[in-house]
């Protein structure tokens, strides 16, 4: 009873030999991936219940981070654009959404104008910049340190237009309500909050899934292996580097917008340098071109440096400087390529395991 | 705002403005041609040449202050010890990302935090003062100027010929730009390339450790100080055209002559942004840079 | 006490009571990250902790980015003032110990908020102490105010016209400038001359103290010639010193803070300026010049409610006790008299309520005063704000505080309702 080699995790139907990796529910297999996701997604519907309430406003925050985290990866790990200043439109669309709250007001109607403002702003901007620099053939270093520069002056300008974004003090904006234009309106806060963040992550995931999923996404991916192949293949590829780059401008204006919802107050750091660069180690360490793996990675390291930075005698930034460079080195693929290749071979182990078994003549 | 009048003009005033804009050109040009040689000719993005930067003022503030023996062994030594860092960012890290040059800009930003935190532990982030070794001025008829500032101009400028001259006119230069610029020559010159590759980087490196330490002196040693160092210093290189060396000339007196000049007429913050939107549009328009597409 | 001219400790920045205290929370925080599965209400839970075990101070200071010298002076004599007030048998009726968690907000109030957060819902801080910055208090504030935890304030600020001047869980043991300021200003013209060049940092408490000094300066008869500011954590003053130079003032009214101070002096040195005018600091001191050159500070003038230079045994005492518990890494400075007095002043508050409860220390507070204390006169009259001496000051080559002039104690006008 070797089992049909063909779907592997069915294999696991030989008897004595069980995956650790796979899980039978209603008679039907989940591979390992599908189980460790409900398993992710079960632990953040369940999280109010287990953890404290401040570890739940961490984990809010996370989740909008991650939001974050994956237009990277679609500008990132898909389309191998790599831009040391996303923050600032992060950062763009949470001053955008902060400066409504705190000059407008705070009811429905202007929550829902600002969340728009807040993505749609962003990503036009991202249009045009990306537009600007990739007709004209910039090569990648020469982005990557044009974007580096504009987070920089991005923060600096948020430090000295102070009439504006009141400068290094930071601007403190006041709850926002949801609801109904003139009929209802509450504030939303604490756990009712960290389900809506949960809900707008998932789908935010689904959205980049479908994106990843579609042909344009292939184009995408095809446009990060060979560049000249793509262009040689016909497509477009400035346009398509373009498209993207606006799209996720666009996301990570919105995950700024929540940002303010959830935190109500915002300053220039959030625009800058050193916010743009902690995003690409979360998708680095949790894995490119995986969306999940920008989940993982932002989750888990905001974790960490939240529970245990205080503690060590040496700088939460020197661990991470040098998981940084372990992480290029050695594991480029981050977390989720790790978890693959342990899988790979586990299954390569079974897969003898189970071929030794169908020659033993007692089976 | 600070408006001149240029009729009735302040001499002096413009004097000192011109040997101030001079002699901040002087110390990018040093601390660009450091990554030319890096970033234009191995292609290599260090993010950590800030870190260096730094490293380099750090190693002369602790000459001078901490163990006292002052300020000249510590200029001497800077170059050096930063060339050590270079070499073993080069040899432990980028030698084997050669095939995915695009990594190299994160492990780089990796050893700039790792290298900004250890000397955050290791001296406290308080900012130091180094002390002036050359106190004084010199009358220069139009007005009186540092004597510190003037030899480091010099300084800076000897070097910077003496580096040009190297790689453009002996036989070891010009070796080493054409196995750099194409690896295939290594074999048939009979030349190690990494040997190369680590030569050059340890030389880039130590070009910007001297320029901090060179600015030690006027400035304040801090842990991140070398921050807007590797920004303008890579606008410098991209202005004049990554690839060439003598680039950085041009490159070094727009964006560090426009920015001071700026700084002193307008803001600092308005002053580089301006710089900033300058270096994009021109290197929209012409992306090789100014004395680049050979 | 011996004058520092750059000569660092090998110390990090934590002192050795954080040392120990961040690796209890540690613990606790992996004990219960671990344990997250099945502990619920086991982590954290809101701020003030029972009544029995130690009291916990929640230190939120800056204590990098070049504001340690003060952030560190800050939590000296907090531990100072706390350790006497154990070895007297502890705090309130229970005798409970006080000690420390400390973080550090980077100066940066996004973070000071997330800290303010982290030390009351994880460390069950009783009371609040910090900041340093008026935009990270600022930050914090409301903070205090939602989970109902005195925060105590010890640094001299822009006064009545801060944002979260009449928030009731702000207690304000630093000066204002109706008592640092107002006297000042008006001193300096008849000694000095009266063009002012004024150059600040770029945050809140540099535009207000200027917002506040102009028209106090033109009653004086004097007048500016210069408004500038910079950006907080700015080291390069070459073209604002030839900009200064060129207005010609009689004094520069500089309200720099982080390393900024240090570099212009440093500056103003090598360029050759020095003399031209009187530099006066607000926040120049031993504290953010320790890394200075003795001779670029000398002749510096500054003012605030506490000089380690006072003259009175209270004082002397306790700087003693301080450079003998801590040595000289870490200089006394004009922050450490006021920190050293929030936490005598929160041992007089615990006594007359009998109780450590945060709401208790609330109520209590506003009520108390010492006539006699190390920092002279010091009692909360209005406002949660406390009522203090002001002296001028100047540094003299050996970089210690000479005082010039004593201005006399100020209560700040009544001006919140309800507090």
């Amino acid at each position: 009873m070797g089992g049909d080699e063909s779907t592997t995790e069915r294999a696991v139907g030989a008897p004595g030999v069980a995956s650790p990796l796979s899980v039978s529910v209603a008679g039907r297999e989940l591979s390992g991936t599908t189980a460790l996701a409900a398993l992710g997604v079960g632990f953040l519907l369940f999280a109010p219940a287990i953890l404290a309430d401040y570890l739940i406003q961490i984990l809010t925050l996370s989740l909008i981070f991650a939001l974050f985290a994956i237009s990277v990866d679609l500008l990132w790990g898909y389309t191998g654009i790599l831009t040391f200043g996303h923050a600032v439109f992060l950062g763009g669309g949470a001053y955008l959404m902060g400066t409504l709250l705190e000059a407008v007001g705070t009811g429905p109607a202007i929550v829902y104008a600002g969340l728009a403002a807040g993505t749609v702003l962003p990503g036009l901007l991202g249009l045009v910049v990306a537009g600007v620099l990739f007709s004209r053939g910039i090569s990648e270093d020469y982005f990557t340190i044009i974007t580096l520069a504009l987070a920089i002056i991005a923060e600096q300008i948020a430090v000295s237009w102070s009439s504006v974004t009141n400068g290094a003090n930071g601007l403190l904006v006041p709850p926002a309500r949801v609801g109904i234009p003139g009929v209802v309106a509450t504030e939303l806060t604490g756990v009712p909050f960290y389900y809506l963040c949960v809900g707008v992550l998932l789908a935010g995931y689904l959205v980049a899934r479908r994106i990843v999923d579609s042909p344009f996404g292939r184009a995408l991916v095809a446009i990060n292996e060979n560049e000249t192949k793509a262009t040689a293949l016909g497509y477009d590829t400035e346009k398509y580097k373009t498209l993207v780059f606006g799209v996720s401008s666009g996301m990570a204006g919105f995950a700024g917008t929540l940002y303010v919802l959830s935190e109500r107050f915002i300053s220039p750091p959030l625009l800058g340098f050193v916010q743009s660069t902690d995003v690409l180690i979360w998708v680095l360490v949790g894995g490119r071109g995986t969306l999940v793996g920008g989940i993982l990675g932002t989750i888990s390291l905001r974790f960490f440096e939240n529970t245990i930075s205080g503690a060590l005698a040496f700088s939460w930034i020197l661990v991470l400087g040098i998981v940084l460079i372990l992480i290029v080195l050695l594991f480029p693929e981050g977390l989720v390529g790790v978890v693959e290749v342990a899988r790979e071979r586990l299954r390569d182990r079974r897969d003898d395991e189970a071929t030794d078994h169908s020659s033993d003549p007692d089976l | 705002m600070n408006c001149l009048l240029l009729a009735g003009v302040d001499t002096e005033l413009v004097a000192s403005l011109a040997l101030n804009a001079l002699s901040s050109i002087l110390i990018l040009a040093l601390s660009a041609l450091g990554l030319a040689v890096i970033y234009g000719f191995i292609g290599v993005i260090n993010l950590a040449h800030g870190a260096y930067f730094t490293v380099g003022a750090y190693v002369v503030w602790l000459t001078s202050t901490e163990l006292g023996i002052g300020f000249w062994p510590g200029f001497l030594l800077a170059p050096l010890v930063v060339a050590v860092v270079g070499l073993l960012t080069e040899v432990l890290i980028i030698q084997h990302l050669y095939e995915r040059l695009l990594d190299t800009i994160l492990a780089t930003w990796g050893v700039a935090l790792a290298i900004g935190e250890a000397i955050k532990l290791l001296f406290n982030a308080q900012s130091k003062e180094v002390g002036n070794p050359l106190p004084g001025s010199v009358d220069l008829v139009v007005t009186t100027y540092s004597t510190y500032r003037l030899f480091l101009m010099g300084v800076a400028a000897v070097v910077i010929t003496v580096v040009f001259v190297l790689f453009t006119r002996t036989d070891a230069g010009v070796r080493l730009r054409a196995v750099i610029q194409d690896p295939t020559q290594a074999s048939l010159l009979g030349l190690n390339e990494t040997r190369m590759y680590q030569f050059s980087f340890a030389f880039g490196s130590a070009l910007v450790g001297l320029a901090g330490a060179a600015v030690a002196p006027l400035t304040t040693v801090e842990p991140n100080m070398g921050i807007s160092y590797l920004v303008q210093s890579f606008f410098a290189v991209i202005l004049g055209g990554a690839g060439t060396l003598i680039g950085i000339v041009p490159g070094s007196v727009i964006v560090a002559g426009f920015s001071n000049v700026g700084t002193f007429f307008i803001s600092p913050v308005v002053a580089q942004t301006l710089v900033f939107l300058l270096v994009v549009a021109l290197i929209v328009v012409r992306p090789e840079g100014l004395l680049g597409g050979q | 006490m011996t004058a520092h001219s750059g000569s660092s400790s090998e110390r990090s920045d934590e002192t050795r009571a954080t040392r120990s205290v961040n690796r209890r929370r540690f613990l606790r925080a992996a004990g219960g990250g671990l344990a997250a599965t099945g502990l619920a209400g086991c982590l954290g839970g809101g701020g003030g902790g029972d009544s029995q075990g130690a009291f916990t101070v929640g230190a939120n200071l800056a204590l990098s980015q070049g504001w340690s010298p003060w952030g560190n002076t800050i939590l000296n004599a907090a531990e100072l003032a706390a350790q006497e007030i154990n070895d007297n048998g502890g705090l309130g009726p229970n005798g409970r110990e006080i000690e420390f968690v400390v973080e550090d907000n980077q100066v940066d109030p996004s973070t000071a908020r997330t800290k303010a957060e982290q030390l009351i819902q994880q460390d069950d801080a009783d009371i609040l102490l910090g900041t340093i910055s008026s935009s990270t208090r600022v930050a914090v504030s409301p903070v205090a105010a939602q989970n109902e935890i005195p925060l105590l304030y010890s640094v001299q600020y822009e006064g009545q016209v801060a944002e979260d001047y009449c928030n009731e869980w702000l207690f304000k043991t630093g000066g204002v400038p109706v008592q640092t300021v107002e006297p000042f200003v008006p001193w300096l013209v008849d000694e000095y001359g009266g063009q002012f060049y004024m150059l600040g940092s770029d945050y809140n408490w540099p535009h207000r103290i200027n917002e506040v000094a102009k028209p106090i300066l033109q009653d004086a008869g004097g007048e500016v010639v210069g408004e500038e500011y910079v950006q907080l954590g700015t080291t390069d003053f070459s073209s604002i010193i030839e900009r200064v130079s060129q207005a010609d003032p009689d004094v520069l009214f500089m309200t720099l803070t982080g390393p900024s101070p240090t570099a212009i002096q440093s500056q103003m040195t090598n360029q050759d300026v020095r003399g031209q005018w009187t530099d006066v600091g607000l926040a120049h001191g031993q504290g953010s010049l320790s890394g200075a050159d003795p001779a670029t500070v000398e002749g510096v003038i500054t003012c605030h409610n506490y000089a380690e230079t006072m003259q009175n045994d209270l004082n002397q005492t306790m700087i003693e006790r301080y450079y003998g518990e801590f040595g000289d890494d870490v200089l006394v400075n004009y922050m450490t008299g006021p920190a050293y007095i929030s936490i005598k002043l929160l041992e007089q508050a615990v006594e007359a309520a009998g109780d450590t409860s945060p709401a208790a220390i609330k109520e209590a507070l506003p009520e108390t005063g010492l006539d006699d204390s190390a920092v002279g006169t010091a009692r909360f009259e209005n406002d949660h704000q406390l009522t203090n001496d002001a002296v001028a000051k100047r540094m003299t080559a050996e970089k210690t505080h000479e005082v010039v002039e004593t201005f006399d104690p100020v209560a700040p006008d009544d001006g919140c309702d309800p507090i």
